[in-house]
């Protein structure tokens, strides 16, 4: 399976890797990475159908309706951490990863 | 609520409606991230890209779909394609075995006296008609496992050169 990973993908991925075992916000992952909802969401349900992200809805008081959270799986977190070695050492953002 | 921001939780609140089952989640995470948006032109901005989102996922998918379904279909030609190669060629190598025994045949009539057509026409008929049946029959036989097409236009021309000797013998008699 083909993964791109756009700049925008290696910078959502850097923002989970901040705190690699908190679950995050839409929004907040959003304002974090300057990222609109029209880019990020996408990214993060690329990155959830390829299992690298897990989704959990939040429990909240009753009445109020939960939010999304988001946190990046194990693999998730190993596939973030190289591609986070292969940008810094300036690559360009267009590699390709095969997965299986 | 500000009217930019309800607008905004009613275009997010529309594409939920008719999202499909599989981005419901996400439509509805979009939803709820509106209400923690502080400002409302941010809020609607927001609900424009959960709008663009979802017609981008959803665009995928109905890529996706296209290309399998297309991906199948160039299978399935390729298959018949693959089939028609097969009975033409068979249909080659019977008219190449047609062309031999016929030889062999007409060698025999100069070379060997008594298999003169002329002295005793229905055993040549007999011949003409039966060694190339048998020979189609036994290619057919012995192509029928491995290659099934070409086995398929070995019997046609079979059957063929069967049908025109039939309507030969029912028109001229031997």
């Amino acid at each position: 399976m083909k993964f791109r990973l756009s700049p925008q993908t290696l910078e959502t991925l850097n923002a989970f890797l901040q705190e690699p075992k908190d679950w995050k916000y839409g929004y907040d992952i959003s304002r974090n990475t300057g990222l609109k909802s029209g880019t990020l969401y996408p990214i993060l349900m690329r990155l959830a159908e390829r299992k690298l992200l897990e989704t959990s809805w939040e429990t909240s008081e009753p009445g109020k309706p939960p939010r999304h959270l988001y946190r990046l799986t194990p693999d998730g977190l190993r596939f973030a951490r190289e591609h986070r070695l292969v940008h810094s050492a300036g690559h360009t953002g267009a590699a390709a990863w095969s997965r299986g | 609520m500000s009217a930019l921001r309800k607008a905004a939780a009613k275009l997010m609140r529309a594409v939920l409606r008719h999202s499909a089952a599989e981005s419901h989640d996400w439509a509805s995470a979009m939803l709820r991230e509106l209400d923690f948006i502080e400002s409302d032109w941010a809020a609607l901005a927001w609900a424009f890209g959960g709008v663009t989102a979802l017609f981008r996922r959803s665009n995928r998918r109905l890529c996706g779909l296209l290309m399998n379904r297309l991906g199948h279909e160039e299978g399935w030609m390729n298959d018949i394609r693959k089939r028609a190669v097969g009975i033409v060629s068979g249909v080659g190598i019977a008219a190449a075995l047609a062309v031999c025994v016929f030889g062999l045949l007409y060698l025999a009539s100069h070379f060997l006296p008594f298999a003169d057509p002329e002295r005793m026409p229905r055993l040549a008929w007999l011949i003409v008609i039966t060694l190339p049946e048998a020979s189609f029959i036994f290619a057919a036989i012995a192509l029928w496992r491995k290659r099934r097409s070409m086995a398929v236009g070995i019997l046609l021309s079979a059957i063929v050169l069967a049908t025109h000797f039939a309507i030969h013998l029912a028109t001229h008699g031997l």
